[in-house]
């Protein structure tokens, strides 16, 4: 009998692995565990001076058109999910796991290292304010935050935003700036006390991207290639799982996927089938975390109470698209040393939305100049121009909303196995936001409504909210603080399904903190006993 | 207008398409490769309308010389999408040469350029429009 058994191996699972290892207790991990197929080498250097010298087709198109499955769809995946080296990412997810959608566009992964082997790379810590409404304080996560942080290698500094951000402790330098974001920075820092007013803080972000070596990594080298393959200095729970495997400190059982359990008074039985053979298999052990991600681990446990009318709730981060023209870098040659992922952070304190909105802002360098094509209103000859003139002068910046700001999506489970989502369209007004282009055209970067797209309900990837963890649980599908579900003795929560809300702000570090200190508490319990 | 008299199969009409969606880009004849790609891309797009309308789409291709002002008008128009989807397809599959990468990389630093470039850009597309609205109601019976 395994002491624990973990299903999952995206962050939520990882973290909770790590830290019964440091504990030492040897979890077994049950996983899909789709693996990249490493059949391309590597690129050495800069995106664009391999462009310039190579047909550079498979790295940014790939054999089977992968890169173009946007094209004419109309449920597109995120632009980072279509580069052709990630496509194992999202692998047989209708296969496992099928979904009826009605209004959300549900993206899943069933990879060794889950979604997290494309994510933006964001790591952000919720503080007391991001964590009303749930059972616990930021003061809880802090150990698990610090050791997160010296164990993935995060960047970032102290700045406007660190009373938003939190600690400081551990972090590295931040990543150097390119020419657009540098130029809005520089103008924020003159004009800070009128941005005070008006709630509008820039910053540094938070990145799992080394600025410095590290363990053997080496640093951001601004190669504009993070769209287009895994990177030493880009970390991804991977690393951490891989690293736990080699040293034996966990047992990692791939080709399963978790359908169900159940519990006898010495333990509990996890029951799922062998993805290879389609033939049932079962493990025992005498705790099981569940990590399996919001939309599966709520699967899991429909199935295992056979659940076919129950709607739980479902959370996603509301999030607009705008894109920023700088114009006075109209015409200014492309920046092709550069970091294209988050590279600037804003908290917008706002007032119309009553609430606390953050954006992440991108340098435009690492996607295909293409991607952009469709997106400009002029004809195919001008927009072509424009990509070589006024592309270089643009920002572009995701603005999450906290997921309170509309009615939630549902989750339940039909008979035949399938998920059924209904989601809520995305009814962010936007003229609410008029503000907050006024502000940033007075630092130099302009936009309007006409420009913002709405992102697709889903489409953010940040599922949460499932199985909410309550002070005091009172029905079934809730956990308490430790995020053991109700009326069960020996299955706690350990992914995102566990967060009762959803704040304007990416939630993969708090998750993987949370997996930690509930991983925590598993030890202690079975100490005690 | 009359299709029916558009015989040739579809693999030539394919070359012909992709030759003139390019030279309405980059002003040049197809590289061979580029040529294939798309060929082969277009299936699956294709794979979304039906037999019919990929004969009108065909027959409208071959008729027309000038398929930047067409595109822009269907795109307006909310028209013909699988034009415009070819002209993103090609844009894609073009950007991929390394001969092509001045046609998508501003490498020397020119306000006045940008500015002008920009400006120019905005009346092509206004010439360009009205030549496409023109090309549309002489080809009504065949664009949808």
């Amino acid at each position: 009998m395994h002491t624990v058994i973990i299903v999952g191996s995206g962050p939520a699972g990882v973290a909770a692995a790590l830290e019964f290892s440091n504990q030492g207790v040897k979890p077994l991990i049950l996983d899909v565990g789709n693996a990249k197929k490493n059949n391309s080498p590597g690129v050495e250097g800069n995106l664009y001076a391999y462009r310039k010298q190579y047909d550079s087709f498979n790295l940014l198109i790939g054999k089977k058109f992968q890169r173009l499955s946007n094209l004419g769809n109309e449920k597109p995946a995120p632009l980072k999910l279509t580069a052709p080296n990630v496509g194992y990412v999202t692998k047989d997810a209708q296969r496992f796991s099928p979904i009826d959608e009605t209004g959300f566009n549900a993206i899943q992964s069933f990879a060794t290292g889950g979604l997290a082997n494309a994510w933006s790379a964001g790591l952000y810590r919720y503080n007391d304010h991001d964590l009303e409404g749930f059972p616990f304080q930021e003061g809880d996560l802090a150990p698990y935050f610090d050791t997160l942080t010296q164990e993935i290698g995060i960047s970032g500094t102290d700045d406007d935003l660190t009373p938003y951000f939190g600690s400081t402790k551990f972090l590295q330098p931040p990543l150097k700036l390119a020419h657009n974001s540098k130029k809005l920075y520089r103008c924020y820092q003159r004009k800070k006390a009128v941005s005070r007013r008006f709630g509008f803080y820039l910053g540094h972000p938070r990145v799992c991207v080394l600025s410095e070596a590290k363990d053997g990594r080496p640093p951001c080298d601004y190669s504009n290639m993070e769209f287009w393959q895994d990177l030493p200095y880009i970390y991804t729970p991977l690393m951490t799982l891989e690293k736990l495997i080699d040293n034996e400190k966990v047992v990692y059982r791939k080709g399963v996927l978790v359908e169900s359990w159940f519990e006898e008074p010495e333990g509990i039985w996890v029951e799922g089938i062998q993805t290879d053979t389609n033939q049932p298999i079962r493990f025992k052990g005498k705790k099981l975390i569940l990590a399996a991600g919001a939309i599966n681990t709520a699967k899991i446990v429909l199935k295992t109470y056979q659940d076919y009318h129950t709607k739980l709730t479902l959370l996603d981060n509301p999030t607009l698209q705008i894109p920023f023209i700088i114009p006075s870098s109209l015409g200014h040659r492309l920046e092709i040393d550069a970091f294209g992922l988050v590279i600037l952070n804003l908290i917008w304190e706002s007032t119309p939305f009553n609430c606390i909105l953050q954006g992440t802002i991108l340098e435009l360098t690492s996607l295909m100049r293409a991607d952009f094509f469709g997106n400009l209103p002029f004809s195919a000859n001008a927009n072509l121009a424009l990509i070589r003139y006024l592309l270089p002068a643009m920002l572009g910046m995701q603005l999450f909303f906290p997921a309170s700001i509309q009615k939630p999506s549902s989750l339940s489970l039909l008979e035949n196995g399938h998920i059924h989502i209904q989601g809520q369209p995305n009814t962010i007004d936007l003229s609410k936001i008029k503000g907050l282009f006024r502000h940033f055209r007075r630092l130099g970067a302009w936009s309007h409504p006409l420009l913002v797209m709405k992102v697709p309900t889903g489409h953010t990837i940040h599922y949460a909210g499932t199985l909410p963890l309550r002070s005091s649980p009172e029905k079934k599908y809730e956990c308490n603080p430790f995020g053991r579900l109700y009326g069960s003795h020996n299955v706690f929560i350990a992914d995102s399904s566990g967060f009762p809300m959803l704040p304007a702000k990416n939630m993969s570090f708090t998750m993987m903190a949370n997996a930690m200190r509930i991983a925590d508490y598993v030890i202690r319990e079975l100490k005690e006993k | 207008m009359d299709t029916r008299k558009f015989a040739p199969n579809l693999r030539t009409l394919q070359e012909i398409e992709a030759d003139k969606i390019y030279r309405s880009l980059f002003y040049q004849s197809t590289p061979d490769v580029i040529r294939e790609r798309f060929i082969e891309a277009s299936v699956q797009l294709h794979q979304k309308i039906s037999t019919k309308e990929r004969a009108l789409y065909y027959g409208v291709i071959k008729t027309v010389d000038d398929l930047e002002a067409l595109e822009v008008a269907c795109r307006y128009r909310k028209k013909m999408p699988l034009l415009t989807l070819k002209f993103r397809l090609m844009v894609f599959l073009a950007e991929t040469l390394p001969e092509n990468q001045r046609f998508f990389v501003n490498e020397r630093t020119s306000f006045i350029r940008g500015a002008c470039f920009t400006a120019v850009s905005l009346l092509r597309t206004i010439y360009k429009l009205c030549r496409g609205f023109y090309l549309l109601t002489r080809l009504h019976a065949c664009i949808r």
